[in-house]
């Protein structure tokens, strides 16, 4: 078992101190326009990652991870949506700052990653002239100085031959390669928290693996808080302590990767269990999870996950369930948790 | 039963003043596979190995420069076109990506009723008809409305299940998936793969599944292909390959797919394969795989293995006997905490 038992992810209450990044009762609505009403696409999100920790986000397109992260950041307010709770980057409340003030915040104490690296770097500017930019928007200093931090990360990055591979465009590059310069980006300026946005999903099995190894690697090295966003559990297998399943823009379980992964207390958590590559192949026949997500503007009296869950009885679809304590530092969204045999994945390959 | 032999097919990257080749590269070097009815071939390798090429070959999409086409012991390299034409209503192909594989101003009920108009099966109201029962069948019954919808109207898992259709309407013998349920979020991953599984056996349908993840295809395969830089490094039956994996590189990409246990994975996700793909137009000496291998010795960069018999299977690799062998180097040990 690892040793961060002690670390509680999630759970409803205030930002506790000794957090890189803690997000407290966020929610993020699309308002109500022209007859519409509005549509809760976050709802009520707590998570806390600690320096040096990875924390795994994980669930399906439209979860509401993504935008989690982004909301967060204060990337999402100016396309309309209304975000409220608090975001406290090392114990410094963020979620009040204005743009001005959170573009100085971002990118200097907290990075991002995102999936499609050719899409997040200018084809326009050479790889080292755009990280080169940020070292010295946020700390200043002498062209020279930025240029030789660039070389720096990019072999941090694991970039072979970064004085040749900064003065080339990003087209030149392969995709594993692009990514490692994101990252070289993303770490320029030593960040706190490094969010990784579904960063490995373009890439081959194999670059995948090594990227995560990178990050792994750079999160020790730096003592960052590492945010994994992903919608493969085998992602948070290999890299995280703690993890998060979203599903239908709330946190339905948390807790510690190997309890989540051994013991999962919500059948949302043990349908994606199931429906992993590895677990595909062990099993005599396919399992997964019946349906889809329901869209964000359907309204639901009970649990958002009923309507696809096989343990579903009318208790499920009274009320809203509330995130419970379902095992040493495991929460839980299932009104059942305790009533429900679930199977984990030990020794599972 | 569809069979490919010794294909072969190289690009022109870059040509002189005078439209001579300057640089160019083998895409697919001596591939040989066998579909039969009712089973799965994977050929799986990481992005530039020509594993899709290959599958372009083998839909006649491009024409080999070497090599021969079989469909049920009729030579297609070297068919007429009609003849061809009429072939390719038994090979139907599902591509990776269901937003641009799907005309965009396109309704479904034409998208899916176009395959049948082209080759002129059927009337109007038999193919509105077939259209119908077949989407019933992939699990995405429309009505009459629904047909007349775009396909931006579909998630990326229903868009897949419309690219199924589409490629069964005209009641094919053998379907290409190439990565046909890559793009796709784990949960509907599962749905679609089932889903293919349950068709397969209906239909009695061969597939040939084109993917980088060999966790992907480990249920659905009876037979695995490994593709390393245009050439077949590993062939066998899927649960020996799995479980004994001979070839270096068969190992590296088995261990490059995360397990599931996250205390099993912390122990295995340090044997991987180290590296990118090599430039197909700069192919190292020997055997290809000599700059990533964890083995390699002065006999690999020297001399090209060839396909031998290793254990029922074929293997590419002077070192196959002992390779798998190697402490913490099979899935089975790694599996043991």
């Amino acid at each position: 078992m690892t040793t961060t038992t002690t670390s509680v992810t999630t759970g409803p209450r205030t930002p506790a101190n000794g957090a890189a990044l803690s997000i407290c009762n966020l929610t993020v609505t699309l308002p109500a326009s022209e007859g519409r009403p509005a549509v809760p696409l976050v709802r009520d999100v707590s998570l806390e990652v600690r320096p040096g920790e990875c924390l795994g986000i994980v669930g399906e397109s439209g979860a509401g991870k993504s935008l989690t992260c982004y909301a967060a950041l204060g990337l999402v307010q100016r396309s309309g949506l209304a975000v409220e709770g608090e975001v406290a980057l090392m114990g410094r409340r963020i979620s009040g700052l204005s743009q001005r003030e959170l573009m100085k915040v971002r990118g200097d104490q907290i990075s991002i990653i995102f999936q499609e690296p050719s899409v997040s770097l200018d084809p326009s500017y050479t790889v080292g002239n755009q990280i080169a930019e940020v070292v010295r928007w946020h700390k200043g200093g002498t062209r020279r100085a930025a240029w030789e931090r660039t070389i720096e990360c990019l072999q941090l990055a694991g970039v072979p031959n970064p004085e040749r591979r900064a003065k080339e465009y990003p087209h030149t590059l392969s995709g594993g390669l692009r990514q490692r310069a994101m990252i070289a980006l993303a770490i320029s300026c030593e960040p706190e928290v490094l969010i990784a946005d579904e960063a490995t999903t373009a890439l081959d099995v194999t670059i995948q693996a090594q990227i995560l190894s990178l990050l792994r690697d750079l999160r020790d090295r730096l003592g960052m808080a590492l945010i994994v966003v992903t919608h493969d559990l085998g992602v948070v297998a290999d890299s995280c302590e703690q993890v998060a399943v979203m599903y239908g823009g709330q946190v339905v379980e948390s807790g510690p990767v190997d309890q989540i992964f051994h013991s999962p207390t919500h059948p949302y958590t043990q349908g994606l269990l199931d429906s992993m590559p590895s677990m595909i192949g062990r099993s005599s026949a396919i399992r997964h999870i019946a349906g889809v997500v329901p869209p964000a503007d359907l309204t639901l009296p009970g649990c958002r996950f009923a309507p696809r869950c096989t343990h579903t009885t009318a208790e499920c679809v009274a009320a809203p369930p509330a995130l419970e304590r379902s095992g040493p530092s495991q929460w839980s969204r299932c009104v059942r948790h305790d009533q429900i045999e679930l199977r984990g994945v030990r020794g599972d390959h | 039963m569809l069979t490919a032999t010794n294909l072969r097919k190289g690009f022109v990257l870059e040509r002189d003043v005078f439209g001579r080749p300057r640089q160019s590269m083998v895409a697919v070097d001596g591939v040989s596979l066998e579909v039969r009815p009712g089973e799965t071939v994977a050929l799986v390798g990481e992005s530039g190995c020509g594993k899709s090429t290959t599958a372009e070959l083998m839909l006649l999409l491009q024409e080999p420069d070497e090599g021969v086409i079989e469909l049920d012991g009729v030579d297609l390299t070297a068919s007429s076109a009609s003849a061809r034409r009429r072939s390719r209503q038994r090979l139907q192909v599902v591509f990776q990506d269901p937003y641009s594989s799907l005309d965009p101003t396109q309704t479904i009920a034409s998208a899916l009723e176009e395959p049948m108009r082209i080759h002129g099966r059927g009337t109007s109201s038999d193919r509105r008809e077939r259209v119908r029962s077949m989407l019933e069948r992939v699990g995405l019954p429309l009505d009459h409305v629904g047909l007349r919808r775009y396909p931006s109207e579909f998630s990326g898992g229903q868009r897949q299940r419309l690219a199924i259709a589409r490629a069964l309407v005209l009641d094919p013998s053998y379907v290409v998936l190439d990565e046909a349920v890559s793009a796709l979020d784990v949960s509907t991953q599962a749905q679609v793969l089932l889903l293919l599984q349950e068709l397969q056996t209906e239909f009695n349908l061969g597939y040939l599944f084109i993917s980088h993840d060999l966790g992907v295809v480990r249920q659905i395969a009876k037979t695995v292909a490994v593709m390393y830089l245009g050439r077949i490094v590993e062939v066998g039956p899927a649960t020996s390959l799995y479980e004994r994996p001979r070839h270096p590189y068969t190992i590296g990409l088995l261990n490059s797919v995360p397990a599931s246990d996250p205390v099993v994975q912390r122990a295995k996700r340090s044997i991987t394969v180290i590296g990118e793909p090599p430039d197909p137009a700069k192919r190292p000496s020997g055997c290809a795989f000599h700059p990533r291998c964890l083995y390699a010795e002065a006999r690999c960069v020297e001399e090209d293995p060839l396909l031998r018999v290793v254990e029922g299977r074929l293997v590419a690799c002077h070192f196959a006997e002992r390779v798998g062998d190697v402490e913490g180097n099979t899935l089975s040990e790694a599996a043991t905490p």
